[in-house]
């Protein structure tokens, strides 16, 4: 369906940063006020792109940066 | 009053698009194909401009009834004949019919919410071809069946094509250029969907 998009190289932390703090995903999605099917997606690098609000939120919720949510691998 | 397009309005859209396409073939082939098999005389409308006494009388066998079209009864009508006469109205049931096979695949895709996928653009643009091609197929279809009618019809030379235009004739392929329009909206919203996909 539709046509090709580009590949990415973004992995996401969320699990890390989960575990770190003791939450689980059902939690985090109450928190952020995103489905937990969406942040499955996120987890699993299955998005394509991030909302800059849901960004903010779970910022917010787990008390961090963008930087330590999302990185990228080296090609 | 808050217009919307329900469940019931895809479904009876469905049923007068089915509805439409028997009427037509019923109309248009059924019924002649019956009046042949009972060896009724083949009876049909001429798209001439000749006029009785103008170009000859009409041949033996055939009773021309002027009016503000001329109608011609072919008392022994050959299988050639009658398959003449059916001939473009054949193929324009069998144009309408894919048609309304394309438009109700694409009714059901809509209905489920998947209206923007690269398979509907294909159906929008077939339905378009079809329209566009058929039109300029059916208009050509009739004007060498309508060119044996005459020739069978009239005394004098035989009439290859004899067709009269109007107007109105660019009215289907015009909407069938709407259509392909239409395809590349649908295109764009292929586009928008996959970059939503995935989207948290």
């Amino acid at each position: 369906m539709g046509e090709e998009t580009a590949e990415h190289r973004v992995v996401c932390h969320l699990d890390e940063l989960l575990e770190a703090r003791g939450l689980t995903l059902v939690a985090l999605a109450e928190m952020v006020g995103v489905t937990v099917v969406n942040l499955s997606v996120l987890k699993n690098n299955r998005a394509k792109a991030v909302r800059f609000a849901t960004l903010t939120a779970l910022c917010d919720a787990l008390g961090c940066q963008p930087g330590d949510l999302f990185t990228v691998e080296p090609a | 009053m808050k217009l919307a397009y329900t469940d019931s309005d895809f479904q009876l859209t469905k049923i007068v698009g089915a509805g439409i396409a028997i009427v037509t073939a019923i109309i248009a082939v059924v019924l002649p194909l019956v009046a042949w098999i009972s060896g009724d005389p083949l009876v049909t409308p001429l798209e001439t401009d000749a006029v009785r006494g103008a170009v000859g009388d009409p041949r033996p066998g055939v009773e021309l009834s002027p009016g503000s079209e001329v109608i011609a009864q072919f008392n022994d009508a050959g299988p050639g004949l009658w398959l003449a006469s059916i001939a473009p109205s054949l193929l324009f049931v069998a144009l309408l019919a894919a048609v309304m096979w394309l438009l109700w695949r694409l009714l059901d895709d809509v209905r489920a919410g998947n209206a923007f996928t690269m398979a509907n653009i294909a159906r929008m643009r077939g339905i378009a071809a079809v329209i566009v091609g058929g039109a300029v197929l059916v208009f050509f279809a009739q004007g060498l069946a309508n060119g044996v009618l005459v020739s069978h019809a009239l005394e004098g030379p035989s009439v290859l094509f004899e067709a009269r235009g109007s107007a109105s004739d660019l009215l289907l392929p015009g909407v069938g250029f709407l259509i392909a329009a239409l395809a590349e909206a649908f295109r764009r919203g292929v586009q928008l969907e996959d970059d939503v996909e995935g989207l948290v």
